[in-house]
């Protein structure tokens, strides 16, 4: 199935193609979570807090769906 | 055009979902600022300008040359005099709206304080720089029902979210526990703009008056990149496991969760805070040190140089090591120059 990343704030490193803000488009195995998904992009396991899709948050043991935009946030700590 | 319409906060009262009515309540309420960095020097001038009846400064720090590229209220002669943040800005703002009650206070927020310093408020301004402060206001203003903003910038992205005791998910419920030293980014590495900091602490006003006005808060976290010019609002749930909202453990105010040395963002700084407060004479000590190095006093502090570091030393014992960043070489400089 494909779905779609978009990778926020200090997590835009992790961006294969280093293009920081442009969604990535990935293709996983059917029945796939959204850890495997972290786990793919190499994001350390205490940088993502957060997974939303279509703007909701969902736990990372969630199963992706075809077609799914996934939001992945870290912790934003600065001021 | 009455007369309300016609003064200080005439354009704000125009404003109709604030009005006269939401005006007076701004100007009865009493709100508290907890630090006075990028983020706390942009929204205590807006709310201070906003008329709000009184505000409540809380800092740690005092002001340096490397701050006045985003920390607005401050200036040259505050950094060459090294006032402490709380200090500079508390006489600047008092220029500015002479109608409104500020106080200041110095101090580093902590499990101990934090709940008498955020005691009587209508609403908490999260102007920190790091998540153990943020967990620990998340406790205290739980634990009294005062709402408060989480407010975070970080190089051109900003988060901001309203926390309102039984209404909103807290910060837990977003993070659910304190990710391990150096495991996140801080402006060390990444930087930040000025124009981020200040747009994140103008969105939290705007929620700040909301809030204050008796309107609800706005929904979810809403995330901002000056840069890239987006801004996109997520949705969080309310956990009924999370500890601090859901089970009522505050584990930050409780002192449980809580450390004592804090890497200071940006700063190449490390805090340190003695477990027992106590109550230095600044003056002797600043004597005492001129045998080991360059040691100063100037009211407030105590600046003390030595082998490549600056040992800034308030009153109560606390502590900035700058130089470091390494909490232990803090622990061994400050147990070494001023004792344990």
């Amino acid at each position: 199935m494909e779905v779609t990343v978009v990778l926020f704030a200090t997590l835009m490193r992790y961006h294969p193609q280093g293009e920081k803000n442009k969604p990535i488009t990935m293709e996983l195995p059917e029945g796939a979570t959204i850890n495997d998904l972290i786990e793919r992009l190499g994001i350390g396991e205490n940088e993502a807090k957060q997974a939303f899709i279509r703007h909701k948050s969902r736990p990372f043991d969630y199963k992706l769906e075809e077609g799914d935009r996934v939001a992945i946030f870290p912790p934003v700590a600065g001021g | 055009m009455d007369g309300a319409a016609a003064g200080r906060y005439g354009k704000q009262v125009l404003f109709r979902p604030i009005g006269i009515n939401g005006q007076a309540k701004i100007s009865a309420a009493t709100v508290t600022i907890i630090g006075l960095g990028a983020l706390g020097t942009v929204s205590s001038s807006h709310l201070c300008r906003a008329g709000v009846g009184r505000l409540k400064l809380v800092d740690r720090d005092f002001v340096e040359i490397g701050n006045l590229q985003r920390q607005l209220l401050f200036d040259e002669e505050d950094a060459l005099k090294r006032l402490p943040k709380a200090v500079a800005a508390s006489e600047k703002l008092k220029k500015t709206n002479s109608e409104i009650v500020i106080e200041h206070e110095i101090a580093d927020v902590e499990p101990r304080n934090v709940e008498a310093l955020v005691a009587e408020s209508d609403l908490v301004i999260d102007a920190t720089d790091n998540l153990e402060t943020r967990f620990l206001i998340n406790d205290a203003c739980l634990k009294n029902e005062i709402p408060w903003i989480y407010t975070a910038a970080l190089g051109s992205t900003g988060v901001v979210m309203s926390i309102v005791p039984g209404q909103t998910p807290c910060l837990r419920c977003y993070i659910d526990r304190l990710p391990p030293a150096g495991a996140i980014a801080s402006c060390d590495t990444e930087g930040v703009l000025s124009m981020t900091t200040a747009a994140a602490a103008s969105l939290q006003c705007a929620e700040a008056l909301r809030l204050l006005v008796g309107l609800k808060p706005t929904e979810g976290m809403l995330y901002f990149d000056v840069w890239e010019r987006s801004f996109e609002t997520f949705y969080i749930d309310r956990k009924d496991d999370c500890p601090a909202c859901g089970l009522g453990k505050y584990e930050f105010l409780d002192g449980t969760a809580y450390s004592f040395t804090t890497v200071l963002c940006g700063r190449n700084a490390v805090q340190i805070q003695p477990p027992a407060e106590s109550e230095i004479d600044l003056e002797l000590l600043a004597d005492r040190l001129q045998q080991a190095g360059e040691a100063s006093y100037n009211g407030f502090l105590l600046s003390f140089k030595a082998e490549g570091y600056e040992l800034v030393l308030f009153p109560n014992g606390r502590a900035i090591i700058r130089g470091t960043t390494d909490e232990a070489e803090a622990r061994n400089l400050y147990a070494r120059y001023i004792g344990t």
